[in-house]
């Protein structure tokens, strides 16, 4: 970023000789290491450093980790915030770059109408955890998870929705962690998907109330840990893979 | 470097900094620089290797985190339980944590030689620290704390501010 030796103008006499001192004696660190740093602010660091220049707001433009819930965004909990709030930073958003979207609508019925464009905007190849917490009427679009989304994604999260995987949905090949909660999904469909997903260690089923029986397919040879609770439905549990998993 | 190997009984490593001074150190730490790797797999480390760009000081610094962290990197002295691993990963930490805690001046000088000799563990870690002591501050402290130039007009930073206003309560 900018080397900072001049004065800046805006800086009042009496500061203006401590911090012309200042500037001087700091080295100057080149625009992409400031980019890295600013990768590693949580939300709100990350929103005002935006406005300490245009190269930071830059850097914001495509910030990697977008972390788009209630306690970020509405501090006032004023929830009639929180949608144009999250409205407001995917538009400004370049799109490029995002690896990390935790989006969290907490039960506000103004951000519904809005879902399907923010996944379809946001959810593009190079994410690796998606972490979607929706509303229980809302069915989740599988054409969001597209083949470059399946090729990076390794962590899918998903809590209160509708989730119909198809057999057409290609291969998961680096997903290794999913966690299904308060998910309408049926046993056949949760076999389908999982029969994708090769390289899964992790399974996480919370109240998923449509599952009747649980089969996992013979091809997860990395799943190591299956975690099931209140999935109150559920009959049967049919384990085909080698690897011992523990409960 | 383990010490049941002894000092003396590996490689040793000599760097000069711009200014002049020698510090020699064991290959294993040496190599914790992708550069000086570099430079010692093509066999052109010695009798030493210049590093023009790497003040003294700041060198000294760079070959204490080095020597630290290969002495106690897995392995390095046979023990290879958990615990042991466990104990040691604490004890880098604490290292880490008092290492860093510097002056920002010698943050950012540190942060430059860790890129400059491709240090990634150094880099990650002054990063890190930079993030970290960005939290909670407004845009005038960072702006102060850091010497970074304002280029915004009056206009462009309001609109900005006003955009991101969510992330401004309680600053």
């Amino acid at each position: 970023m900018d080397q900072t030796a001049t004065v800046n103008k805006r800086v009042g006499d009496a500061d203006s000789l401590h911090g012309q001192t200042l500037r001087y004696s700091i080295p100057h660190l080149p625009e992409d290491i400031w980019c890295h740093i600013h990768s590693l602010m949580p939300m709100r660091d990350a929103a005002r450093a935006a406005c300490l220049s245009r190269a930071f707001l830059r850097s914001w433009r495509c910030h990697p980790n977008l972390t788009l819930n209630f306690a970020t965004l509405c501090p006032k909990a004023c929830s009639k915030e929180l949608c144009s709030n999250i409205d407001r930073i995917l538009r400004n958003h370049s799109g490029i770059g995002l690896k990390t979207l935790e989006l969290n609508l907490g039960s506000v019925e103004s951000t519904f109408p809005y879902v399907d464009s923010w996944l379809q905007f946001a959810v593009t190849p190079g994410i690796e955890v998606l972490v979607l917490i929706l509303y229980k009427k809302y069915n989740f679009p599988c054409s969001v998870l597209s083949d470059g989304v399946r090729n990076s994604i390794r962590d899918l999260q998903l809590d209160t929705c509708v989730f119909r995987p198809t057999s057409e949905l290609g291969p998961f090949r680096r997903l290794t962690s999913m966690d299904l909660s308060l998910v309408r999904i049926t046993g056949d469909e949760l076999e389908c998907l999982l029969s994708k997903s090769l390289a899964l260690e992790q399974l996480v089923l919370y109240d998923c109330k449509e599952i009747t029986s649980l089969k996992i397919p013979c091809v997860l040879q990395q799943l190591s840990c299956l975690t099931v609770i209140s999935c109150c439905r559920l009959q049967a549990i049919e384990c085909k893979s080698s690897k011992s998993l523990d409960y | 470097m383990a010490a049941a190997e002894g000092s003396d009984g590996g490689k040793m490593i000599v760097l000069i900094s711009a200014d002049g001074q020698r510090f020699e150190l064991p290959e294993a730490a040496a190599k914790l620089s992708q550069i000086v790797l570099y430079m010692i797999e093509d066999g052109c480390c010695y009798p030493s290797i210049p590093l023009p760009k790497v003040d003294g000081v700041i060198l000294a610094k760079i070959v204490e985190y080095c020597n630290k962290h290969a002495a106690l990197s897995s392995g390095a002295d046979g023990s290879s339980d958990a615990a042991s691993e466990r104990s040691k990963e604490r004890e880098l930490k604490i290292f880490d944590a008092e290492f860093i805690d510097v002056d920002v001046t010698t943050l950012f000088d540190v942060m430059m030689a860790a890129n400059y000799l491709n240090i990634k563990g150094l880099l990650d870690l002054a990063c890190q620290r930079t993030a970290d002591l960005i939290k909670g501050k407004s845009p005038e402290q960072i702006r102060q704390t850091f010497g970074i130039k304002n280029d915004f007009t009056p206009e462009e930073e309001a609109a900005i501010r006003k955009e991101n206003a969510w992330a401004f309560d309680n600053i």
